[in-house]
């Protein structure tokens, strides 16, 4: 079993160094890596000073580096559903698909959605490497990735029992009054497409909940500066990670050396703790190696 | 004879009962399936609505759901032909 690790915090608080870091340690270790960042404002390759690519790179022996484009399989998950629609709806001549599908690539959560689908994509594809470090989109949608696979889960049951309900009934009336429902529509609970999708879904959503809160396999390292709205911004994490049993392996306290006296910071102190001064950018592989001794401990691996 | 007969007019009722239940049961699956669909497109119409993709994924099977469901939009406001039906009138 391999170990996914997450970066999450405000922005610019050091996310990518931070897996950058550990990154290049775990390489140091003889480790295959896959590190990849779902930010839709990536700066893996910034912080490299490499030319962006949108396909996996192997940038040494062993480490392989991603800036995942969520747009792609936006567009790849919307264009085989259009696929599917467009066989059974052919008939629908008023029912543009084409233009429908531009605006439903804007409706709420569908670009969580695709993060989702794409992480989902990704720990599969990724299964033979050691480790895979993920580093997060700003925290508003990342913790909304993290809730989705309960909250439609929560969905998925309901509509399942409803379907079961459904298909109980179509096969009481067909057995007596031998009626056709019409093209499609199955009897068996086998056969049915909406049951099957919804146990589909049932899966993928149960896979991706077993992979967020399995401490064995999982770990998310919250990354915070000293500073008053990042510290918030850490606190809410922690708070709704908690709700999803979803637990903060460590803090990193980065960019540490200002007034360290904040009330704030308190609220940390049960979680371990790691501190990381100021370091000044670039950051070639030997400082990134520097600060992973600050932090990195065989313990976490 | 007569006795055949009259098995035969008792079976008549027997059948006329299930055929009874039958139909209520009928009307029950469609509007199972009415809602079905309603909530599977609730977004559209205000109703808490599951998330945007899952409805994308069902989508394409809903063919006979989304019928049902906009005819009973359709006849919403034509409920004494709705009730002339179920009676057959």
């Amino acid at each position: 079993m391999n170990k996914i690790f997450f970066f999450l915090g405000k922005g610019g608080v050091g996310k990518t160094t931070l897996s950058a870091s550990l990154a290049y340690y775990l390489r140091e270790k003889n480790k295959t890596v896959y590190w990849a960042s779902i930010d839709p404002a990536h700066n893996i390759y910034d912080l490299l000073s490499l030319p962006a690519s949108p396909k996996v790179q192997k940038i040494e022996a062993g480490l392989w580096v991603e800036e995942i484009d969520v747009d792609r399989y936006l567009r790849r998950f919307l264009e085989h559903i259009q696929e599917k629609a467009q066989k059974v709806y052919q008939y629908l001549q008023i029912l543009n698909l084409d233009k429908m599908f531009k605006v439903i690539k804007y409706t709420p959560a569908m670009e969580e959605y695709a993060c989702l689908y794409a992480l989902k994509e990704v720990f599969k594809k990724h299964e033979d490497k050691d480790y895979l470090i993920i580093d997060t989109p700003p925290t508003g949608l990342m913790l909304r990735i993290f809730s989705l696979p309960f909250v439609t889960e929560l969905w998925l049951k309901e509509l399942r029992h409803w379907r079961e309900e459904i298909l109980k009934r179509r096969q009481i009336v067909a057995h007596i009054k031998h009626v056709d429902f019409g093209p499609g529509a199955q009897l068996e609970f086998s056969k049915d497409k909406v049951f099957n999708e919804l146990n589909a879904q049932q899966k993928d959503m149960q896979y991706l909940k077993d992979v967020f809160t399995n401490p064995k396999k999982t770990f998310l390292i919250l990354v915070i500066n000293p500073d008053k709205l990042s510290l918030l911004e850490g606190k809410r994490i922690v708070e709704t990670l908690n709700k999803f049993g979803i637990p903060i392996k460590i803090v990193l306290l980065n960019k540490t050396g200002h007034s360290m006296e904040l009330k704030e910071l308190n609220f940390f102190n049960d979680l371990p703790q790691k501190k990381i001064p100021l370091f000044e950018g670039p950051f070639p592989k030997q400082v990134l190696l520097k600060i992973a001794s600050l932090w990195v401990e065989d313990a976490y691996l | 004879m007569v006795l055949k007969q009259i098995k035969d007019f008792l079976s008549q009722f027997g059948q006329g009962f299930k055929e009874a239940s039958i139909d209520q049961i009928q009307r029950e699956l469609e509007e199972m399936e009415n809602a079905f669909a309603l909530l599977i497109c609730g977004s559209l119409s205000g109703m808490p609505a599951p998330p945007a993709f899952l409805s994308l994924c069902l989508l394409p099977y809903m063919e006979r759901e989304l019928k049902i469901m906009f005819s009973k939009t359709i006849f919403l406001d034509d409920k004494l032909a709705v009730w002339s039906d179920l009676v057959e009138l």
